[in-house]
């Protein structure tokens, strides 16, 4: 045959091999074929999707981690300032309670021993006159009257607490 | 294919030279031409032996030859009036389409995420046709429908260039009764889908694409004439681009295989083996070239088609 001889036959199977290839393949392998790779497109598609979000999310978690960490430091500085402070309150309180409390014991302390002092020498006093008084009736021999004699004896005490130097002198 | 130039070469000197081997080769080519002239004018199907006829071997026949094995007849058929003979070229479309089936049908029952081998191999030329070839000329919305057709379109004419480059195969795509029937089908996709798409109004608009607004008789003329010329340029640049894309598929298919025997017919014609070597690395060659060019040829044609198809539906880009 020719190479330029026209065959109308060859035409005809020509268009007949390829419609009937393509209605076939069409059917049962273009279409399941792009079907698949479209839907694996899709899932690669979804799982890149996915992946960003979890990143983005994690990114989103770590920075507020960080940020509540960094609070939480802040939070414990402060915490332990206001602690110290406290405690600089407490102890001072408490050394000037201390303080207060020692002042007080003293000064009645002091109170008491003064009011023991009177009382001793009060005592001192009684008992003087009344040796003075013993010795003075045992010398003079008679029994003056109490009550005048009590009254000289203590105007002469009240001379010498007076001035003690008189006395002794 | 080499073995069949070979070997039908091979027995080539015994009728024609007469003398045996001192025959000068201008006379042998001579007679080798000028017999090969008178095989065509005789209607070519009877090939004799002892001829160095590379027509033989590039045209259809009513035989599948397997020298040195011998031939088998194809069966010669008749349907009302018209030559339906199952030939050479049409064993070869249907060997393509048998390729292809046998290929595609158990590459879409493998379900799994991923595929493995050939399947692999031909998806990304599935996903090439698919993005670079069909949406990036028809567009993403409208490029669907059309994708399968555009994959059966190239691996068909891709399956078919690579049978013809095996031994005793023939290339059916360099016959330019089937590229141009192929050629034909994308014509009637492309201009069916503007049909479609635009509608009849809009199909027919698009063969004037200026609006011829003229005033007065002289421009009135002027408008009629000037939208007649439009309208056949048009229409020839339709019809042209069909009859491009028919030669372009079949004159290259043909033009490898040519060169191809003709660098092996030298080592016969000049009737030396001190050529052989020079004639065969260049053929080997060729060959190299030739699988290239299946390649690029059944893309070409392929993109040309979605390309035709984006301009039927987009008329205005």
């Amino acid at each position: 045959m020719d190479l330029l001889n026209p065959s109308i036959g060859l035409g005809i199977w020509t268009i007949l091999t390829f419609v009937v290839v393509l209605l076939v393949l069409r059917k049962f392998a273009w279409k399941p074929i792009l079907d698949g790779m479209e839907a694996r497109e899709r899932g690669i598609r979804e799982l890149i999707d996915n992946a960003e979000a979890a990143r983005a999310e994690a990114d989103q978690l770590l920075a507020q981690y960080r940020q509540q960490l960094a609070d939480a430091r802040v939070e414990t500085q402060r915490i332990v300032a206001e602690g110290k402070t406290a405690a600089e309150r407490v102890r001072q309180d408490t050394v000037e309670r201390a303080r207060s409390e020692a002042e007080a014991i003293v000064a009645r302390a002091h109170t008491e021993i003064d009011l023991e002092r009177r009382k001793a020498l009060a005592e001192i006093r009684e008992a003087a006159v009344d040796l003075a008084l013993g010795a003075a009736g045992r010398v003079i021999g008679e029994s003056l009257d109490e009550e005048r004699h009590r009254r000289i004896a203590e105007g002469y005490l009240q001379e010498i607490e007076r001035d003690p130097q008189q006395v002794a002198g | 294919m080499l073995a069949t130039a070979a070997s039908r070469n091979g027995t080539a000197q015994e009728p024609s030279s007469g003398p045996e081997s001192h025959a000068p080769a201008e006379r042998e080519l001579g007679a080798a031409v000028h017999e090969e002239a008178q095989d065509v004018a005789e209607g070519g199907a009877e090939h004799g032996e002892g001829k160095f006829d590379i027509v033989h071997h590039l045209g259809d026949s009513h035989e599948l030859d397997f020298a040195p094995f011998g031939t088998i007849q194809l069966p010669r058929l008749e349907v009302f009036g018209i030559d339906m003979s199952i030939t050479k070229h049409v064993v070869f479309l249907w060997l393509s389409a048998a390729l292809m089936l046998a290929l595609f049908i158990p590459m879409a029952r493998n379900r799994g995420p991923v595929r493995r081998g050939v399947g692999n191999f031909l998806e990304a030329f599935v996903v090439y046709v698919r993005d670079e070839v069909a949406v990036n000329n028809i567009g993403k919305k409208d490029a669907g429908p059309y994708v399968p057709y555009l994959l059966t379109l190239f691996f068909f004419i891709l399956f078919a260039n690579l049978l013809g480059l095996l031994p005793f195969g023939a290339t059916a795509t360099s016959n330019w009764i089937v590229t141009g029937t192929l050629a034909l089908i994308t014509m009637v996709v492309a201009e069916g889908s503007s049909v479609v798409k635009l509608g009849a109004g809009g199909y027919a608009r698009q063969f004037i694409p200026v609006k011829l607004e003229s005033q007065g008789v002289v421009g009135k003329v002027g408008n009629v004439a000037l939208g007649g010329l439009l309208f056949v340029i048009e229409a020839v640049s339709h019809v042209s681009r069909i009859i491009a894309l028919m030669i372009r598929l079949a004159a290259n298919m043909t033009a490898g295989h040519v060169v191809i025997l003709a660098l092996l017919g030298l080592i016969f014609i000049l009737n030396t083996y001190v050529v052989a070597p020079i004639s065969v690395a260049f053929a080997v060659g060729v060959y190299m070239l030739e699988i290239f060019i299946a390649l690029v040829q059944a893309f070409i044609f392929t993109m040309l088609t979605a390309l035709f198809i984006g301009m039927a539906v987009h008329p205005h880009h």
